[in-house]
């Protein structure tokens, strides 16, 4: 499958799925840490591996970096990129604390867990998250891992890009969502839009 | 006044001009440098894979030689030879090939590491030296290249930006 071909039925039945299990994700958040957690709705974008970084940022810019995977009958990557709302004194401390990193791991892991439970549960696939790995690091050595594997398959990479907000942390997610290319037959065939249907 | 010239992933760029290539955010990738002092011309390519698969040609995968060692430096090699190096005097510098995440069931498993050996491996056929090598490790790094002076400039997640001059 090359991306491009994607119809815009398929594109719509995953901007929707992504969307219901990012709020579904943002929600279990917001329980955990008892706080308000605002979100921006997920954007679908298809990108040559070369122009990838005109979508998702600075490659030079060191950030605060969760991957996990994802695994079953569909296979991939989420990479959460985190950033300080503000350069304030909050977010130094938060840095500075010995559970920053464990922090920042526990977000993610909810929202992955979250995340891949309510796709499961709306795709009627079998899809499971596997452990996670923290990092700090370049944008762009992250993100390059994050989509390597699907560059075997194909040179356009299909990503979910969207955005949450802990205010009591002074902290953004950004999410990046790489399902494998390979996964995406069986997953529109399982939303009813596969080519032969649109 | 010198140009910087960004070299995204998959991609090369050869100058005998001012200009400075840099390639930044290096994972697994690896950064594969070409130069030939005295004719001022220098090249640049961030190459993702090691090799092309058997069977690109059936799949719907672009044949961007840059995506890997093998061609990309051929690639690279020719396009320096056309810029006016000579292949008598040329070296070459290496750099990147991070293990960035030890995820076991993978197939990208140890991808640095063999991004390293195949470029070794395809300059030494070349029979072009390296004269700076700086690969493996976990972090992330990002390199410049001024073709005129032979600067090299390497900055490493955590550390002190090093230059050297090759």
């Amino acid at each position: 499958m090359t991306f491009p071909s994607l119809t815009a039925y398929q594109a719509d039945a995953l901007t929707e799925v992504v969307n219901v299990s990012m709020g579904t994700s943002v929600s279990e958040l917001s329980e955990l840490f008892n706080c308000h957690v605002s979100m921006t709705p997920p954007t679908l974008n298809v990108a040559k591996v070369t122009d990838i970084f005109s979508y998702i940022g600075d490659p030079d810019e060191e950030t605060y970096t969760i991957l996990s995977r994802f695994f079953g009958e569909m296979n991939g990557n989420f990479i959460f990129l985190f950033r300080p709302t503000k350069q304030d004194e909050q977010w130094r401390r938060f840095l500075q604390g010995q559970d920053a990193l464990h922090t920042l791991k526990q977000i993610a892991d909810t929202v992955c867990q979250a995340f891949t439970a309510s796709f499961a549960a709306f795709t009627n696939l079998t899809v499971q998250k596997d452990h996670s790995q923290a990092a700090f690091d370049l944008l762009g050595a992250i993100v390059e891992y994050g989509f390597m594997e699907h560059t075997l398959l194909s040179d356009d990479l299909l990503f979910s890009q969207g955005t949450f907000s802990l205010n009591d942390f002074s902290l953004t997610g950004n999410l990046l969502f790489f399902p494998s290319p390979e996964s995406l037959s069986l997953l529109f065939e399982k939303l009813g839009v596969n080519d032969d249907n649109h | 006044m010198t140009t910087i010239k960004q070299i995204g992933i998959s991609d090369a760029f050869v100058t005998n001009g001012e200009v400075t290539l840099k390639t930044s955010g290096l994972g697994s990738c690896v950064a594969v440098i070409l130069y030939d002092k005295r004719a001022q011309v220098g090249g640049m390519a961030h190459i993702m894979l090691p090799e092309t698969p058997q069977n690109l040609h059936l799949s719907n995968i672009s044949n961007n030689p840059n995506k890997y060692c093998d061609t990309g430096i051929e690639h690279l090699y020719e396009r320096m030879l056309q810029a006016g190096a000579d292949k008598h005097r040329l070296i070459g510098a290496l750099l990147g090939g991070a293990e960035m995440f030890p995820f076991q069931n993978s197939s990208i498993l140890h991808i640095g590491k063999r991004n390293i050996e195949e470029s070794l491996r395809i300059l030494a056929s070349y029979q072009i030296p390296v004269v700076f090598q700086e690969t493996g490790g976990s972090k992330g790094r990002t390199v410049s290249f001024d073709a005129v002076s032979g600067e090299l400039s390497l900055y490493t997640t955590g550390e002190t930006p090093i230059v050297f001059t090759i």
